[in-house]
């Protein structure tokens, strides 16, 4: 008999509906909000991210950027992965196998988003596989930043990030769709196969592969620009407003795609565990992997729909200033920066009782790895603290979530408009983005309360 | 591409804006502001929210004696026989041809409640309780009853393994 898989530590318990009160007092203040901001704000740029911001003390600074907290994060990078692998390989399929409340909760949500939310973009210090592309180039006395196999190839240009909107497709439809997505075999699988052809990739086009085609250092950059640190462009570290770092976020091919996949999923996510929904799947005669790989494809192809039509219909009615002519099919990616708040306020509100519930049972259960009933960390007997989520503090965090990203969103979309349109049309154009992001706002909340 | 800037020294000529109808722009700092408006008053809204009764009926009250078409067979009742009175909640469903009955739905359960949940099926097959992790085998064309008690608020998937149907959610509140 084969043994039965249940390493359901992940899904399966979800949040009870937001209160009706709150979800009405959050959607109109999400719309008046908006139009204030809309009709009061400045009329004139005035964020100028990549210059603005208070420098770090400089010994502080020193430490950040010396050699040895570099090495320590990569060697942390480097000592958690392994005790994940220990988990994959060694330890037995049950529900008690720390590997997928790892991957999908305390990597996915803990690392790439809160912690990026914090301190910025946290992964690409700590990326196992970036350290050891560094170490290999270093053995053969190669550099890092370009090809090991040939010294004129180089990462395309036009490439940006598709390559990681692409993988974080793949990575949400592993998350959401796959069947037997969280037995340890199928992660093995999964992250062996990400292993190499990323690894192949920054040997053929230098470690700028990391930067713009792995999805999960690009989900750790993008969600850290909304961190509080960050860099000037003159390379000095800053403590600087999230709406700086939207501001200063470089557009490049792709961007869009990135937060459209972010959202589009979340989305999805959330409309799986409406019932309705769940039981007019089940009635249909599609099978699981079917229903799924078609609805969560809709929800994305939706939001990018919505999106790129309002952007470029800005594009339209703005018509940008004479110094830089951007045309309408460039909009999405224009405006992508101010889609990063929504996309970190969705996942929060979506993950936040996840986090706190999986991540605790996770942590517990990283003591024993291999399922020995050894306790190598002390951390199995904490248990689970059901108190931050209970459901008047989950409901009103969730809310909030939503909104603030929709309030950050709202501002830094504003302030891109009037940076690229002239004033005469500058708040014409916002009106197809500001209906849009509503549109998301208020679905998130509707999702949140079914 | 980054967006090009003005330059710092090279400022756009300021104008006369709303300012002269006695409209202030916020600026960036607004944000701030803004930010502070809307904890504040999701902040008082949830407060408002926390200081309402609690609707959990007492121990001996039927919550929901007949059910309702299209959702599970469930019934609430009370067995207040001790001070701590536990209100049992049993549900009924069954999978038969590929399909639910009744529908998959909400099934609301007062936290604390002792939960008699009875899954039958046509199919042998795994029955799942998602966040209480309780998981029994059915035969095929039997039944099997799953008796715990919800001490955990949320929304709970009960599924079947094999078939891969959800068959109801338990609203644990």
């Amino acid at each position: 008999m084969t043994p039965t898989l249940f390493a359901h530590g992940v899904g399966g318990r979800s949040d009870l509906p937001v209160p009706f009160t709150f979800a009405v007092t959050a959607a109109a203040l999400a719309i008046v909000v908006s139009f204030v901001v809309l009709v009061l704000l400045w009329r004139e740029p005035r964020v100028h991210g990549s210059q603005a911001g208070h420098a770090l003390p400089k010994w502080l600074a020193a430490g950040l950027d010396s050699q040895v907290f570099r090495w320590f994060l990569r060697i942390c990078g480097i000592a958690g992965t392994t005790l994940i692998a220990l988990a994959a390989w060694g330890g037995p399929d049950d529900a008690l196998n720390p590997t997928a409340g790892t991957v999908y909760v305390l990597f996915w949500v803990g690392l790439l988003v809160v912690t990026s939310l914090i301190f910025g973009p946290v992964w690409r210090h700590l990326n196992p596989l970036r350290t050891l592309h560094l170490m290999i180039c270093g053995a053969v006395g190669g550099d890092p930043s370009s090809s090991l196999l040939n010294r004129s190839l180089r990462y395309p240009r036009w490439l940006g990030y598709w390559p990681a909107a692409a993988w974080l497709l793949a990575f949400v439809w592993l998350e959401l769709v796959a069947p037997n997505r969280d037995t340890t075999a199928t992660l093995r699988w999964w992250f062996t196969t990400y292993a190499v052809v990323t690894l192949i990739g920054a040997f053929t086009c230098g470690s700028r592969w990391f930067s713009r085609a792995d999805g999960f250092e690009v989900y750790s950059t993008v969600v850290g620009r909304l961190s509080i640190l960050g860099r000037r462009d003159d390379g000095v570290i800053v403590v600087r407003s999230p709406l700086a770092g939207l501001d200063s976020f470089p557009v490049r091919a792709g961007v869009a795609a990135v937060v459209v996949v972010l959202i589009g999923s979340t989305a999805y996510d959330g409309l799986t565990s409406w019932v309705p929904f769940t039981a007019w799947v089940q009635a249909s005669n599609l099978s699981a992997q079917a229903s799924g790989t078609l609805g969560l494809g809709i929800a994305v192809f939706l939001v990018a729909f919505i999106y790129c039509g309002a952007c470029m219909l800005a594009g339209l009615l703005g018509r940008c200033k004479e110094d830089m002519s951007i045309r309408p099919i460039r909009m999405p990616a224009v405006f992508a920066a101010s889609m990063i708040p929504i996309a970190a306020g969705y996942a929060l509100a979506h993950y936040y009782s996840l986090l706190i519930i999986v991540g605790q049972q996770t942590i517990g259960s990283l003591s024993d790895p291999l399922g020995t009933g050894a306790n190598w960390f002390h951390t199995a007997e904490w248990g689970v603290n059901y108190g931050p989520v209970s459901p008047t503090l989950t409901a009103s965090l969730q809310v909030l979530f939503v909104v603030i990203g929709h309030v950050v969103a709202v501002f830094a979309a504003h302030e891109r408009a009037v940076s690229i349109f002239p004033r005469r049309t500058a708040i014409v154009a916002q009106i197809p983005l500001l209906l849009a992001m509503v549109g998301f706002t208020i679905a998130a909340l509707l999702l949140l309360m079914s | 591409m980054t967006l090009p800037h003005p330059e710092p020294g090279r400022r756009a000529p300021r104008r006369l804006g709303p300012r002269g109808l006695g409209l202030r722009r916020l600026g960036p700092r607004g944000l701030g502001a803004a930010l502070a408006v809307s904890v504040f008053a999701l902040g008082a809204c949830s407060s408002s929210q926390t200081t309402t009764p609690s609707s959990s009926t007492p121990g001996g009250a039927t919550l929901s004696g007949s059910s309702t078409p299209g959702s599970p067979d469930a019934s609430t009742s009370g067995s207040g026989s001790s001070s701590n009175a536990v209100n049992t909640v049993t549900i009924n469903v069954a999978q038969a041809n590929d399909n639910v009955t009744p529908a998959p739905s909400k099934v609301p359960v007062p936290l604390g409640s002792r939960v008699l949940l009875t899954v039958t099926s046509d199919v042998a097959d795994q029955i799942h309780v998602h966040g209480y992790d309780i998981e029994k085998p059915v035969t095929a064309g039997g039944s099997v009853t799953f008796d715990f008690v919800a001490n955990q608020g949320g929304l709970f998937d009960v599924e079947t393994h094999d078939t891969e149907k959800l068959l109801l959610q338990l609203q644990v509140s």
